[in-house]
């Protein structure tokens, strides 16, 4: 059975964390998914390109949403409704960057666009590498974390035996493995920071 | 500070689990420390590859949900709803043409047992009319036998009477007899293509072929039949008449006079009117009973691929 969430209870379970933010999260999927894929779908997309959206728009979304100081000002459907369908935009205005014809006034533009474009890709490869090096058993624990979970809650899921502390331990020691590859390797560690100056 | 307690710090910025005032703090402390700023750019990028990770993790629940939204009862009842009503219409469909091909077959089979009532009904009445018709000439012939001085008025008028009986019993033996030698007129009316009413049409001075074209066009075909014969052979109308006298007796239902008709018409234009005239000539034979005249001129047309009544020769088949 589905549990319903109101708005609030949907912000509060994602601040909580843990099963209660993907509870709120399945509830909120179920909830909303028809009428934003409807309008993606309404826009001239596709269903694929509207799941992609929601994958890119949700992290945004629910950082913002956990904030303390964000104010809901219509219901938490518009605002990922937004979130999603601007996701979708930017993706396509990349896309079509590519693809559209080019003039030659406009070619210098063009050209830096399809490179941020190739950079951003490449970089978010490098990440994606990067991130690969830790194992899964630490991805796994920084997943968690990162979806909200507790320490103590990590450490049942993971079956620590150790409990709250030892998924501190173990934790502090993922990270560190990846700073440390980083520190190792600087010009990776510049080229992702890259990532966050567009 | 200790490095965990800052790590721990930086985390709960970065995840968005700082308060405001905190934040701000934190904030203003990257502003002015490099070390500091250094190690949020760290973290920032550990957190940012295991976001991308857990947003990948999060578009494969997305899917599973969405799955889950087409498997939920209301949506399967949906798919199965359509699946049955799909399967209903066809049910309905096959049920109906079932229906109606048994509908016509019942059809036909009622119409073939009121055919073979009228033969019955036309076979008993030609034997009780020849059965009449005997008994008439027989009485005839007695008092034709009889001796002039026999013969009184009354007895004269009696003759006279069983003459023309006689004469009535006999035009109606023909008519019944001629019918059971199997002619289908009705069948010919059926498969002959719909009068050409324009032929002939726009003339109203009031000479006996715009009379006859008119009353042709009006569908009155006796009256027109009348007017048409009334044409002088020599009459230079004759070539009309040849044209439409043909048609108007087809449609008048004066078979036997058609067909003469029609044989003239395809000697006049055989480029124009041959195609027609086999045609309505196959027709006039099937009306008639001729049998064998019919197969002669179905074959004719047969062998015309491109021949514009195919479809009647086609259709006369079990007929003749």
């Amino acid at each position: 059975m589905l549990k319903t969430y109101t708005d609030t209870q949907i912000i509060e379970a994602f601040r909580q964390g843990g099963h209660h933010r993907n509870s709120a999260w399945e509830f909120a999927f179920k909830m909303w998914k028809g009428r934003i894929i409807g309008k993606i779908l309404r826009s001239g997309g596709t269903r694929e390109e509207a799941m992609d959206a929601m994958q890119e728009a949700h992290i945004h979304f629910e950082n913002r949403v956990k904030r303390d100081d964000f104010v809901l000002e219509h219901s938490l459907f518009s605002y990922f409704n937004t979130c999603v369908y601007r996701a979708w935009t930017s993706a396509r205005k990349a896309d079509k960057s590519v693809l559209s014809e080019v003039t030659s006034e406009k070619l210098s533009d063009f050209a830096s666009e399809v490179e941020k474009k190739i950079i951003r890709g490449e970089l978010a490869r490098l990440l994606d590498e990067t991130v690969a090096r830790i194992g899964p058993r630490c991805q796994s624990i920084l997943r968690l974390l990162i979806q909200g979970f507790s320490m103590r809650e990590i450490a049942e899921e993971m079956g620590f035996a150790g409990g709250e502390q030892v998924a501190k331990n173990e934790k502090k020691k993922c990270m560190d493995r990846y700073e440390n590859y980083l520190d190792e390797n600087p010009a990776i560690k510049e080229q992702l920071k890259n990532l966050f100056h567009d | 500070m200790t490095d965990e307690e800052l790590h721990d710090q930086i985390e709960r910025y970065l995840l968005g689990n700082m308060p405001a005032e905190e934040r701000i703090r934190l904030e203003t402390g990257m502003a002015t420390d490099k070390r500091l700023a250094e190690q949020v750019a760290l973290q920032q990028l550990a957190l940012a590859g295991i976001q991308r990770l857990e947003a990948r993790e999060m578009r494969k629940k997305f899917e599973a949900w969405d799955k889950e939204v087409e498997d939920i009862p209301n949506s399967g009842n949906r798919v199965h709803y359509s699946w049955l009503r799909a399967t209903f219409v066809l049910t309905g469909l096959l049920v109906f043409g079932i229906f109606m091909h048994f509908n016509q077959l019942q059809k036909k089979h009622r119409e073939h047992l009121r055919e073979l009532e009228t033969i019955a009904t036309r076979d008993s009445l030609i034997a009780l009319l020849q059965k009449d018709f005997r008994e008439l000439s027989f009485s005839l012939d007695s008092l034709s036998h009889l001796k002039n001085s026999e013969k009184d008025s009354s007895l004269n008028a009696k003759m006279i009477q069983l003459r023309n009986q006689l004469e009535q019993r006999d035009r109606i033996l023909r008519e019944l007899e001629r019918q059971r030698n199997t002619g289908k007129p009705q069948m010919a009316m059926r498969l002959a293509p719909p009068p050409v009413r324009q032929r002939g049409a726009g003339d109203n001075t009031g000479t006996d072929i715009a009379k006859a074209r008119k009353a042709y066009n009006e569908g009155k075909f006796t009256q027109a039949v009348r007017l048409f014969q009334l044409i002088p052979a020599a009459a230079p109308e004759q070539a009309q008449v040849t044209q439409l006298l043909p048609y108007a007796l087809f449609y008048a239902g004066m078979y036997d006079e058609a067909v003469p008709a029609f044989v003239k018409l395809w000697e006049s234009d055989p480029a124009n009117e041959a195609m027609n005239a086999q045609a309505f000539l196959l027709l006039c034979y099937l009306a008639i009973g001729d049998k064998s005249e019919a197969r002669l001129m179905r074959m004719i047309i047969i062998q015309q691929e491109d021949h514009k009544y195919l479809n009647i020769a086609v259709a006369v088949r079990d007929s003749i």
